[in-house]
């Protein structure tokens, strides 16, 4: 029973990577490079919330305007920031370090702003509780997972079986050759960047009704997503929603061997063994090509 | 002479890329003063026979052995020390370093080989590392001096072959020479080849143009998708399908 | 400990680890986002040796040394074959596994560290002055400094250099990428785990909260703020990262406040300088 309870805990937090994962994907499908700046939209949607709800505007339409708000943010991180480089081609370690530098700064702007506590979000009223052959979960829990899944399914549809997945996945084998066969890549980097924000800023609401926030939250939580990403590749979203969902399970159930405290560390080390693996019967060339 | 020279010798080997074969199953033999042209048409498989007796790629079966040593494991740093220089169809320098700079590694590759060094002092005609130290004092201070991501790509090719020529080596793996270079400097690498030939060096050169290979080769091998051909010298190939065909 | 003696040490320990990181970073290109945790190595052994084992700092240097350069050879070994965005994601993954091992370790005590890390003696002179780690300290610092100015024409640091230019060609002229990548983890590994016994000699408590993934990303930010191949410059914005919070201080911030402005501040100055540096480079050269 205690496993069927790990196991249900761990698809909670799974569907909630899934999401941020499905986003990073979508992201990254179009602009090829690691984007850590979408962890700020992972702290930074909760937050929002936090403060419209502070200044009185009711929880619901807080939702929605923060991550409104979120996205546009994020959307102009790229047009600023991200756009001139892509377009003069710089390689994509380059923006990862400056992807990683609107990080640092949005981290710890917000750092200053919550004084460094974990917060918590008390969204919604008493927490209903239900049980199911042994297993507790609670409204909330079915309400996000619900959310978190069909966020999930709908970017997958987008990417496979629209036009404009069609296009993505085309700047994501040759963007050159994409913007020479009629694609707007700029303005197609420009929607999933947005997306991938959006995607961000919705997971961490979630999240946020559940664990207490803190502004250093979100670069855990990018890093499961990416490790989801690479595992199956990014352009197979769907594929990356379920092994985000997997990743969360191993990470709840890693609690049967082990201290709750090292959940981290077993996801980080499932990325490393990953990434090792991965890289360990490369020739030469492919050794020292971009990702 | 050439007895420490390399004898380059693939046995069954076979490169897959996934469903694709690249190389299937070739057994071939490049024997030392001699200059051996590997002719076919695109995706005929001569870089990557290259790429592999370099040690860049691992072949998915089969043995390279220099001179009686199995060195289908070794990786590209040590067959390097062992002899085996490669030259690139694209220009491949150190964009950061001036081609002074460049030319250390390879005299610093030249003296692991440095018996042979002394051994050409004696004999007859001029090493390769003198004919491209030559070359090199030839260029103008401002080339040598000049980083090598500044510079043109064709003088970048021609710099890149000429610093593996001052490494003296063994075995000279050449990828497609003529690319990108104008008749002056063709006819400079054309030195340094020959020479390198004259000197007991196995040169391997991979080559669509087919003028040059007449001029320089000793041994042609056709290859096409994978196989080979044919072998023999030059002459015996006038008569068979082009390459083009 | 005097204000002086308190921005020497911590001038000298930033200039010793920005320098240990300028290695893999600048010379071979390799993004490393995991140098705190080989600081954290350093500063842990020196908690566990002292006063169990031994109260001497100069056998505990000597013993943190090593560990650190294995450690630092392992981890090369790891991302040896590795792109180079991978080698981001990686080392940020040994930082987190680090992080969770100092926080949830019984051995490392956890969340509550480990106190009283006092030296009363250096290699066998007994002295119980506490300036004995700054002094230390800014002589290495000093020291590692001078050994890359004087090593920056040897061969191994060209090598370095041709590698970050080309690791294809490095290894047909000779040069086995792998081989130099082990080695250059592992004289970083080494030098920033000396950098962090002096650090819990100094301070004589160390804490989990010392060496976490943010301390990690900051430093390589100062090293990739100093420019490539420049070493020199790793200690100027090391230097630069040590004063900045004196003068903020005098501003009359909160400490947590300069803590973090701090970090806005060499945040945005990575970014632009990527950026600008990125403007002005082909599209094949990264830093």
């Amino acid at each position: 029973m205690r496993m069927a309870q790990l196991i249900a805990n761990g698809i909670f937090d799974g569907s909630l990577y899934a999401l941020l994962a499905v986003g990073f994907s979508v992201a990254f499908t179009a602009t090829l490079f690691y984007d850590m700046s979408i962890a700020v939209a992972y702290v930074g949607g909760p937050y929002g919330l936090l403060f419209l709800m502070s200044v009185g505007v009711p929880p619901v339409p807080a939702v929605g305007i923060s991550v409104v708000a979120v996205a546009l943010i994020g959307a102009g991180t790229h047009a600023a920031i991200y756009r001139p480089m892509l377009r003069r081609g710089v390689p994509g370690l380059s923006l990862m370090l400056v992807s990683l530098a609107v990080y640092i700064v949005a981290e710890n702007i917000l750092g200053i702003a919550t004084s460094d506590e974990r917060t918590p979000i008390m969204l919604l009223g008493p927490i209903r509780q239900l049980r199911l052959g042994g297993v507790t979960f609670t409204v909330t829990q079915l309400v996000l997972v619900a959310v978190a899944l069909a966020s999930a399914g709908a970017s997958a549809y987008l990417v496979r079986a629209t036009r404009l997945g069609e296009s993505l996945r085309a700047v994501c084998d040759d963007p050159e050759l994409a913007e020479a066969s009629g694609v707007d890549v700029s303005s197609l980097r420009l929607v999933a960047a947005t997306w991938a924000w959006a995607a961000a800023s919705i997971s961490g609401i979630c999240m946020a009704m559940v664990v207490d926030m803190r502004a250093t939250m979100g670069l855990t939580a990018l890093l499961v997503a990416i490790v989801s990403s690479l595992i199956v590749g990014p352009r197979r979203v769907m594929w990356v929603g379920f092994v985000a969902v997997a990743m969360g399970v191993l990470r709840h159930v890693a609690i049967w061997r082990v201290s709750s405290g090292w959940q981290e560390a077993v996801l980080f080390a499932v990325l490393l063994f990953y990434l090792v693996a991965r890289s360990a019967p490369r020739d030469h060339y492919e050794r020292s090509a971009s990702a | 002479m050439g007895h420490h020279l390399g004898k380059l010798e693939v046995l069954s080997l076979t490169k897959r890329f996934g469903r694709t074969t690249a190389l299937g199953g070739i057994s071939l033999s490049f024997t030392p003063s001699t200059i051996t042209a590997v002719i076919g048409p695109n995706g005929a498989g001569k870089t990557v026979l290259l790429d592999i007796l370099s040690g860049l790629r691992r072949p998915t079966s089969g043995h390279v052995t220099l001179s009686g040593e199995d060195v289908t494991g070794y990786p590209p740093s040590r067959r390097a020390r062992l002899g085996i220089t490669r030259s690139f169809q694209a220009a491949r320098v150190f964009h950061s370093f001036t081609f002074g700079q460049h030319a250390l590694f390879s005299r610093w590759l030249a003296r692991l080989h440095d018996d042979q060094e002394s051994e050409l002092a004696s004999g007859p005609g001029q090493s390769t590392a003198l004919m491209a130290q030559r070359l090199m004092d030839g260029l103008s201070a401002d080339l040598v001096s000049t980083p090598m991501g500044e510079l043109s790509y064709g003088t970048q090719r021609m710099l890149g072959l000429i610093a593996c020529a001052l490494s003296s080596p063994k075995v000279w793996l050449v990828d497609e020479p003529s690319a990108a270079l104008d008749d002056v400097n063709l006819s400079r690498v054309k030195v340094l080849l020959l020479t390198a030939r004259e000197r007991g060096s196995t040169v391997i050169v991979a080559e669509h143009d087919l003028r040059l290979v007449h001029e320089l080769a000793d041994v042609v091998v056709q290859l096409d998708a994978g196989e080979v051909i044919s072998v023999g010298a030059p002459r015996d190939q006038v008569g068979k399908p082009s390459i083009n065909d | 400990m005097t204000y002086l003696d308190y921005l020497a040490f911590s001038v000298g320990f930033y200039v010793l680890l920005a320098v240990s990181l300028s290695f893999p970073a600048n010379l071979a290109g390799m993004m490393v986002v995991c140098q705190a945790a080989f600081c954290a190595i350093g500063a842990y052994t020196a908690g566990l040796l002292v006063p169990s084992l031994t109260h001497d700092g100069g056998w505990v240097l000597a013993a943190s040394i090593p560990l650190g350069g294995i450690v630092g050879a392992g981890a090369g070994l790891l991302i040896s074959r590795m792109r180079s965005e991978e080698v981001v994601l990686a080392t940020l993954g040994v930082q987190m596994i680090a992080s969770s091992l100092l926080l949830n370790s019984s051995i490392t005590q956890g969340p509550m560290g480990i106190p009283k890390v006092v030296a009363s003696s250096w290699l066998g002179f007994e002295t119980q002055s506490d300036l004995i780690p700054t002094l230390v300290c800014v002589a290495m610092a000093g020291g590692a400094m001078a050994l890359s100015v004087v090593g920056r024409r040897s061969r191994w640091t060209l090598s370095l250099h041709a590698m970050h230019d080309d690791p294809v060609l490095v290894e047909t002229m000779g040069h086995s990428a792998t081989s130099l990548k082990i080695q250059v983890m592992a004289l970083s590994g080494a030098v920033a785990a000396a950098a962090g016994t002096l650090y819990a000699l100094k301070i004589t408590y160390i804490g989990p909260s010392a060496f976490t993934v943010t301390e990690s990303i900051m430093l390589l930010t100062l090293v990739l703020l100093a420019g490539k191949y420049s070493t020199t410059g790793s200690a100027i914005t090391a230097t630069l990262f040590v004063l900045l919070p004196e003068a903020l201080r005098f501003v009359g911030f909160e400490s947590y406040v300069i803590a973090h402005v701090r970090q806005i501040v060499f945040g945005a100055c990575l970014g632009v300088y990527v950026a600008a540096r990125s403007r002005n480079a082909r599209s094949h050269m990264v830093l």
